[in-house]
């Protein structure tokens, strides 16, 4: 084993000695100074990766401290799931809103199992996270976060490289066929810059969906979760983006 | 997961593009005859070139490109545009100094080859995601750091078969380009080897199928193409001398081979991927 381990650095060795084979014209460098611009080579990618990690995450404390101030509005919802019945009136109330092209839905529905002998329905959306993935990987800023929390998307920026697409885990950044633009779930701002509730929240004929400020424990939505207790759940917890819509345990 | 051509041609010009341009510095820092040199750095702006052509042609809205390097912060496809851009650019200078007798070739040199590491780190570091298990790795960057190198050294390899006004390598200097060429190639399945074994800790994965399912043709020629056939050629030019195989059958077909690997390996990374699960049912029913 020593032995085949010293021939094979030997033959590293050997492979790499190739001053005498490359330095045919007479005006090559030393190895020293291959070696020592070679450290410089990797010093100076190293010092630009820290410096790029640096920025990225000053960049994340600042979106964290911004998220973290309690002053200003932090519009989120709250889904029971022992009330949803999968009727879908969400998703066809929010493709009514936002006119949305055939084959693409912000909302969805889709079935978590039986218990009981009751079927239970997980409804989705964007979560408007405090720390979007979708944001952070954007390479133009398309994507952007107001004060509310609200994640949007500046489409006159957006170049359809689906890096949001791929980035969210909650699979709700949709890439229109029709215009080439990635497009996601606004919490119908329009609506909810007028004083309305989203049009899924309106639509829900079982009440299952809460919408209000999170930032405010007089709001429909906190006392919701208040009342929950325990049963408030989000979707992967362990990605640490901090949804903004959240769950009730049937 | 659907897979776009053009991005997968993009991965393969800038790996072409960072490899050959890190073969060019290599040897001319160390005495390797300037055309030869000159095939290689060339070749590294072409195909820069043709990587952002692919690109450019695979994106939906170019014209919004310009925002591109608005989130450097946070941004691995902001930060490789930038490092593409930066190699681009030094690439060009590099060709342009000999004609032109312009200074600094050392520093243009090692600042090109720091951009092209920059860029394939971050080509790499576009794919590691959280929502991406089968990405979520830091072997993507090493994946693509190690294919780049083993482009670029083959680009030199067969750069250094083909006739020109200079002296071409002796056989024994092309015996030496054969065993860096072999290392490359092993370090290379190493790595392959490492990322399969993360793959196999990924639930949304089906590793079965990349080894015996419906992708098991192109992961097998990738392996035996890409790599093995290329093993095996040096290895027995290394054994047997050019009574066997001559230095350009060699040269160019390892070339075909190791760049038809190099495709098949970008076209499965994308093939392999799932996003995570959006809830796992037991959690959320409690044992049902």
């Amino acid at each position: 084993m020593f032995v085949k381990k010293n021939l094979i650095s030997t033959s590293l060795i050997k492979a790499f000695s190739l001053k005498e084979m490359i330095t045919l014209d007479g005006e090559g460098c030393t190895r020293r100074d291959f070696i020592k611009g070679s450290i410089a080579m990797g010093a100076a990618a190293a010092l630009g990766l820290a410096y790029a990690q640096a920025s990225s995450l000053d960049g994340l404390l600042k979106l964290v401290k911004a998220t973290g101030e309690a002053e200003g509005k932090r519009w989120g919802m709250v889904i029971d799931l022992s009330k949803c019945v999968g009727c879908r009136r969400c998703v066809k109330a929010c493709k009514e809103e936002n006119n949305l092209p055939d084959g693409v839905e912000w909302a969805q529905v889709q079935k978590v199992g039986e218990k009981d002998e009751k079927v239970y329905w997980l409804p989705s959306l964007c979560m408007h996270c405090a720390n979007p993935p979708c944001l952070s990987v954007c390479p133009t800023g398309a994507t952007y976060k107001r004060e509310d929390g609200i994640v949007l998307v500046d489409v006159s920026r957006c170049i359809g490289c689906e890096s949001c697409v791929m980035a969210c885990p909650y699979g709700a950044r949709k890439m229109d066929p029709t215009s080439g633009f990635a497009t996601k779930c606004t919490f119908c701002f329009q609506r909810v810059d007028k004083g309305l509730k989203p049009a899924c929240v309106e639509a829900c004929p079982v009440h299952a969906r809460t919408f209000g400020d999170l930032n405010d424990p007089s709001s429909e939505v906190c006392k919701a979760m208040e009342a929950a207790g325990e049963k408030v759940f989000v979707l992967h917890p362990e990605m640490a983006t901090d949804p903004s819509v959240r769950y009730i345990k049937p | 997961m659907e897979i776009s051509y053009l991005m997968v041609l993009y991965v393969l010009f800038g790996g072409i593009a960072a490899g050959s341009f890190w073969a060019a510095v290599a040897a001319e820092f160390r005495g390797v005859r300037r055309k030869l040199c000159k095939r290689c750095y060339v070749t590294a702006f072409v195909s820069l070139i043709l990587a952002g052509i692919s690109i450019f042609m695979h994106l939906p809205h170019p014209e919004n490109a310009i925002y591109v390097f608005s989130n450097l912060g946070s941004s691995w496809l902001s930060r490789e545009t930038l490092s593409m851009l930066s190699l681009g650019v030094l690439a060009f200078i590099y060709i342009l100094q000999p004609m032109f007798g312009l200074p600094g070739r050392k520093l243009v040199g090692f600042l090109g080859a720091a951009a092209g590491l920059a860029f394939t780190i971050s080509t790499g570091m576009v794919y590691v995601l959280p929502a991406q298990p089968a990405w979520n790795t830091l072997l993507m960057p090493l994946i693509h750091i190690a294919s780049a190198a083993v482009l670029g050294i083959f680009v030199f390899y067969t750069a250094s078969t083909v006739k020109c006004s200079e002296e071409p390598l002796s056989a024994q200097a092309f015996r030496k380009v054969s065993k860096v060429v072999a290392i490359a190639l092993i370090i290379q399945i190493l790595i392959g080897a490492a990322y399969l074994s993360h793959l196999y800790g990924v639930p949304e994965v089906s590793v079965e199928e990349l080894l015996y399912g419906s992708l098991s043709p192109f992961f097998w020629m990738h392996v035996v193409l890409g790599s093995l056939v290329p093993l095996i050629f040096i290895g027995v030019y290394l054994a047997k001398g050019e009574k066997v195989i001559s230095r350009k059958t060699l040269a160019v077909t390892c070339l075909l081979y190791v760049l038809a690997g190099a495709f098949m390996e970008t076209a499965l990374i994308h093939w392999v991927s799932e996003p995570v699960s959006l809830f796992n049912p037991e959690e959320i029913l409690g044992g049902v």
